[in-house]
């Protein structure tokens, strides 16, 4: 098929026609053969140009579109869809960015310089047009299931917001633990209402039941997940509790169990059948699986014996189950740091009234052994008369702060007063946060309570061998002893123990401290790398009852979004893996970060999971038999930039001359900014120009053609840990990194190689980066040639 | 009908493609009633490759300026020619001098000879060395550092029609069968922490695939056909079969490096292996070419 090209060039009122005169430009191409017709326009963007060009595109139904004008940052997407309006494909469009790249930053340049330069650009966009390949669209059917993976406060909120909206979607509810209601349901109180945790968790609780369409599965665990977006399938298994549905709770088991169970260090104590407290959801009792095996071999099992309903069945066990939901919503929320028994300096774990907040907020409930006092651990029949609090403890090891322990902390000694109004209080703290408005008038009013001291230090703790406490406190001039009755230990949030195995089943990534990470903290701060897998709570960090909250909320618009579409249309960006060519070596996979990557082992081809893919061609690089290719950046057209600008007549081979493989993200910006940012600035005329989608899309296999037309190849990446493609950068890194080391083998200067970092506002670097580069070139390339001189001179 | 002439000359070469040819054993037999040997070293004694030749194989690179005036005679006389081996095919191990000056070369092998003015054999180095293609047309490549000997008898059993020879399309892992596990996981993590020799690895890993074992195998980037013959005796691949046959992978060592580089760690694969001339073992590079600052 013979293509035709419609040409759009703009004027940009004067900021491109002072410059680069676009009617010459035009006269160029007017007999060009790929060009079928030619449109000027004073400013293309504007609103009354739409209709134009649409008729324009209408009338002569070209086969591709090449604009000439501003860079393709700002109106790609415009054009793009313009053209399909038109009945054309939104994959046949091409920039020629003569604004920012070439009228704006060449201004001290000569005007045949620019016009040359402007020529070249609308030359390789008419070149990439003859490789583009056509965009395409797929519907992806999303099912009306959604799966929500933890069952607390965030997991509760998000099934409710979700059910609200009237939608006969079906909501699983899944928990690890018996009972639903996460942690906080296990403190004494919340903050800042001084509401009793489970009296103002129940209520939200017990709405879960009202919905027929939130299905409950409580002591199950997920051990496989797969699929993508709108189709997912989960493998759980569901752990017995081993009482039945036909238990009424009234409680005769636990009265005559004879086991005792304790857990927690001593905080949690119930018997070996047990409900943590009345109405709790599911309201039956239950044994833990850590149990249930003495239950079965050492116990003559009064319990089955008094049930009169017949609800105890301790052989019954675990079963595996499926779900096909279209979207999951991961909200496991995290763990308090525990202490290592044993190896911390406060004598945990030895001394009995050693405590860690969360055992002490946990003994305040109403339900704990304490029965809403205070008693001593090691003699439960008395109760302390000082009570010392340390805060920030192992936050070193933590290494951030939790934003938690201080008002939990002022929240506990609240309820230590209101009980033990005598005791003598003492809080050791290091820095005071309080990340809410009613957090500082909350930490000052305990600061004033009567027999309350707040100190500013961090004492020591000096072990006894009769198990009382002394801490070894610093003041001014010297130090002093304080000897107390009962320590608590404020720690952190960590990341829970079953992340680690979560992350490797849903296919998350995680920050260093463990915790997952979001797609886009600032822009998407609740969806993953996967389109239909959402984060709540405190997975992503610590995060409070109402930034859970708002977070649940915010995850349930979107998985509304996604089911009131029903379909979502995913853009392709990758093209199918060409069987002829794969042989599943598994590169592709280990590469992308997106996972979106499987091998078919049977019969060795890679597959690409649409849904997964974000278009950063990373893996495009990485194949060695290129088997793919990206839509929106083709291989060929890459490499016919590459041979248009270095066999360029712009190209003057005394000069050294540069190019540039700038990412979309940052690098392709920066170098726009450069001319944006106006007066002056300016980078080298010897600068050629491609780009791409991520610096993680620079082929070394281009970058050595290049060099054989060019004097220095450099790639412009996003700065470390802030690429928009996750790693592209740093596998750019890497790959350009082993490239210099084989080149200097081959006693090829590795200068001529370079990649640097930058944010889309660092002209000035930019600038910079471009000339140093220059600069070292010139210098190796003269003493080259001297060299070169020398020698043969000599022969 | 007549029989079909078939000859076999060598350019700068071992000789090692030629002991592959006569490898073929007793299967000779079935195509000697459709040929004629009429030149070949190793096997007959004629001085002089005939004028007028069916089919001639050739095997070695272009390095001298007498292996060029040879090709070109090779390429007037022989109706079909087909380049054997890795060095005609794609440069193979001559082709690593590329990697140095033509004078560095000569001051290593002649170190007391004055290069300007003392015979230093009938000829001369050529500045580069070439592959055939690079030099003459050449109607079929038999790839491989020695080709397999069933190749010889495909090519001799489908001439002329040598386009009917179906050729593998994929890269050696195809026809590998080493156990992959790290690489079939999307977790981003090394395969390897360490680069490794094959006489590091115990037992247990034997059937492991070897860039998970720490050892760089260029099955990736290598053109499948040699059935994993070195694979298969715990042998990573060296490449001789060339790059790949898709447009633009042409380099080889290139595209070992775009591949490798998220799988193992670069610093210790720069400090452990002589990445150069390990990836660049058998097929020229595009490096080669880059020694020079542009052409003046």
């Amino acid at each position: 098929m013979k293509r035709e090209y419609g040409l759009l060039l703009c004027k940009c009122r004067g900021e491109i026609d002072n410059q680069i005169k676009i009617d010459e430009l035009a006269s160029l191409f007017e007999n060009d053969p790929r060009i079928k017709f030619i449109h000027i326009s004073e400013s293309l963007c504007d609103a009354i140009e739409r209709k134009n060009i649409q008729s324009l595109l209408r009338r002569h139904k070209p086969t591709g579109v090449v604009i000439g004008g501003c860079s393709p940052r700002y109106y790609e997407s415009y054009f793009r869809t313009l053209i399909e309006k038109a009945g054309g494909n939104a994959g046949r469009l091409a920039f020629a960015n003569i604004r920012e790249q070439i009228a704006w930053v060449y201004k001290i340049e000569s005007k045949e310089f620019r016009d040359e330069k402007a020529k070249l650009a609308i030359e390789v966009a008419i070149s990439s047009l003859d490789e583009a390949h056509d965009f395409i669209v797929t519907n992806v059917k999303i099912k009306k299931n959604i799966a929500i993976i933890g069952a607390g406060i965030g997991g509760i909120q998000t099934a409710l917001s979700i059910v609200k909206s009237g939608t006969d979607a079906e909501v699983h509810l899944i928990e690890k633990a018996p009972f639903i209601g996460g942690d906080q349901l296990k403190y004494s109180k919340a903050f800042p209402r001084d509401e009793c945790s489970a009296c103002a968790i129940s209520p939200l609780i017990s709405e879960i039941s009202s919905y027929s369409n939130i299905k409950l599965h409580t002591n199950t665990e997920i051990v496989e997940c797969v699929g993508r977006v709108g189709d997912y399938n989960i493998t759980m298994i569901k752990y017995p509790r081993y009482v039945t549905e036909s238990c009424i709770s009234c409680g005769t088991c636990n009265a005559v169990c004879p086991v005792e169970v304790v857990e927690n260090n001593g905080a949690e104590v119930h018997k070996a059948i047990y409900l943590p407290f009345a109405g709790t959801i599911p309201n039956r009792f239950t044994i833990n699986e850590s149990e249930i095996n003495s239950c079965r071999s050492e116990c003559d099992q009064p319990c089955v014996a008094s049930c009169s309903h017949n609800a105890i069945d301790l052989l019954a066990f675990p079963k595996e189950e499926k779900l096909t939901p279209g979207a999951i919503v991961i909200a496991t929320g995290a763990s308090v740091h525990t202490l290592q028994v044993g190896e911390n300096e406060y004598g945990y774990g030895s001394i009995p009234d050693v405590l860690t907040l969360d055992q002490y907020e946990k003994l305040l409930a109403a339900t704990s052994k304490w029965k809403g006092e205070v008693k001593l651990q090691s003699d439960n029949s008395k109760s302390p008369e000082s009570v010392a609090f340390i805060l920030c403890v192992e936050r070193q090891q933590i290494g951030y702060c939790s934003k938690y322990c201080c008002l939990s902390t002022a929240t506990a000694v609240k309820q230590t007063v209101e009980r033990l109004p005598d005791a003598k209080i003492y809080i050791f703290y290091q820095d005071l946060f309080s990340d809410s408005k009613f957090g500082d008038d909350y930490i000052k009013f305990t600061q004033k309570l009567p027999n309350v001291e707040w100190i500013r230090t961090t004492p020591r703790v000096k072990t006894k061998k009769d198990n009382s406490i002394v801490l070894d406190v610093p003041v001014s001039g010297g130090r002093i002893d304080i000897p107390v009755d009962m320590l608590v230990l404020a720690t952190g949030i960590v990341p829970s123990k079953d992340s680690p195995m979560l992350r490797h089943i849903f296919g998350l990534d995680s920050s260093k401290e463990g915790f997952f990470s979001e797609f886009d903290l600032l822009f998407s701060p609740v969806s993953t790398n996967d389109l239909g897998k959402f984060l709540v709570g405190s997975v992503v960090g610590p995060r409070t009852i109402p930034e859970t909250t708002i977070s649940a909320f915010a995850v349930g618009s979107q998985i509304l979004n996604l089911l009131n579409r029903g379909r979502i249309p995913l853009h392709i960006s990758v093209t199918e893996v060409d069987t002829d060519l794969c042989s599943g070596c598994g590169v592709c996979v280990k590469t992308c970060p997106y996972h979106a990557n499987t091998i078919d082992v049977k019969n060795k081809i890679a597959e690409v999971d649409i849904s997964r893919c974000r278009g950063c061609g990373n893996c495009v690089v990485a194949c060695p038999a290129k088997a793919r290719d990206l839509i929106e950046y083709p291989e060929l057209a890459i490499r016919k930039a590459i041979d248009l600008l270095g066999n360029s007549s712009l190209i003057d081979r005394k000069e050294v001359n540069m190019l540039a493989f700038l990412c979309n993200g940052c690098g392709y910006p920066v170098a726009d900014n450069v001319g944006l940012s106006g007066a002056g600035s300016t980078y080298s005329k010897n600068l050629s120009i491609i780009r791409v989608p991520c610096s993680g899309r620079v082929d070394p296999r281009h970058v050595l053609h290049a060099l054989t037309l060019f004097d220095g190849v450099m790639a412009g990446a996003c700065k470390l840990h802030s690429c928009h493609f996750s790693v592209g950068n740093f596998d750019a890194q890497k790959r350009i990194f082993l490239l210099q080391g084989t080149m200097d083998t081959a006693s090829i200067d590795p200068k001529r190689l370079k990649i640097d970092y930058f944010a889309p506002t660092d002209t000035n670097k930019f600038c910079q980066s471009v000339l140093e580069f220059e600069r070292e070139l010139r210098i190796a390339k003269e003493t080259e040639l001297q060299l070169k001189e020398t020698v043969e001179t000599e022969v | 009908m007549a029989k079909v002439t078939v000859g076999y000359a060598a350019l700068t070469s071992c000789s090692g493609c030629e002991i592959a040819l006569l490898d073929v054993n007793e299967k000779i037999l079935d195509v000697l009633k459709n040929i004629d040997l009429v030149y070949g070293p190793l096997v007959m004694d004629a001085r002089e490759v005939p004028d007028d030749i069916d089919l001639l194989f050739v095997e070695g690179s272009v390095s001298t300026d007498h292996d060029l005036q040879q090709a070109k005679e090779y390429r007037k006389k022989a109706r079909y020619l087909v380049a054997v081996g890795a060095c005609a095919c794609f440069g193979g191990i001559p082709g690593m001098r590329n990697f140095f000056e033509r004078n560095e070369i000569l001051s290593e092998v002649y170190p007391l000879k004055d290069q300007s003015t003392e015979f230093l054999g009938p000829t001369q180095l050529s500045l580069k060395v070439q592959s055939l293609p690079m030099v003459v047309k050449t109607d079929f490549l038999v790839p491989g550092c020695p080709p397999l000997p069933e190749n010889f008898l495909t090519v001799i059993q489908n001439y002329p029609n040598f386009d009917r020879i179906k050729l593998p399309t994929k890269t050696l892992c195809a026809e590998c069968d080493l156990n992959k596990n790290k690489l079939l996981s999307p977790i981003r993590e090394f395969t390897s922490l360490k680069i490794k020799n094959p006489y590091h690895c115990n037992k247990e890993e034997e059937n492991l695939c070897f860039l998970e074992r720490g050892i760089l195998c260029m099955g990736v980037a290598t053109r499948a056909g040699c059935g994993g013959r070195c694979v298969k005796v715990s042998v990573p691949c060296r490449g001789c079969f060339g790059p790949p046959p898709q447009e633009g992978s042409e380099d080889q060592g290139a595209g070992v490096i775009s591949a490798i580089s998220s799988i193992l760690p670069t610093g210790r694969l720069l400090t452990k292996e002589d990445m150069l001339g390990l990836v660049y073992r058998y097929s020229l590079s595009v490096i080669t070419d880059l020694q020079k600052y542009s052409q003046e």
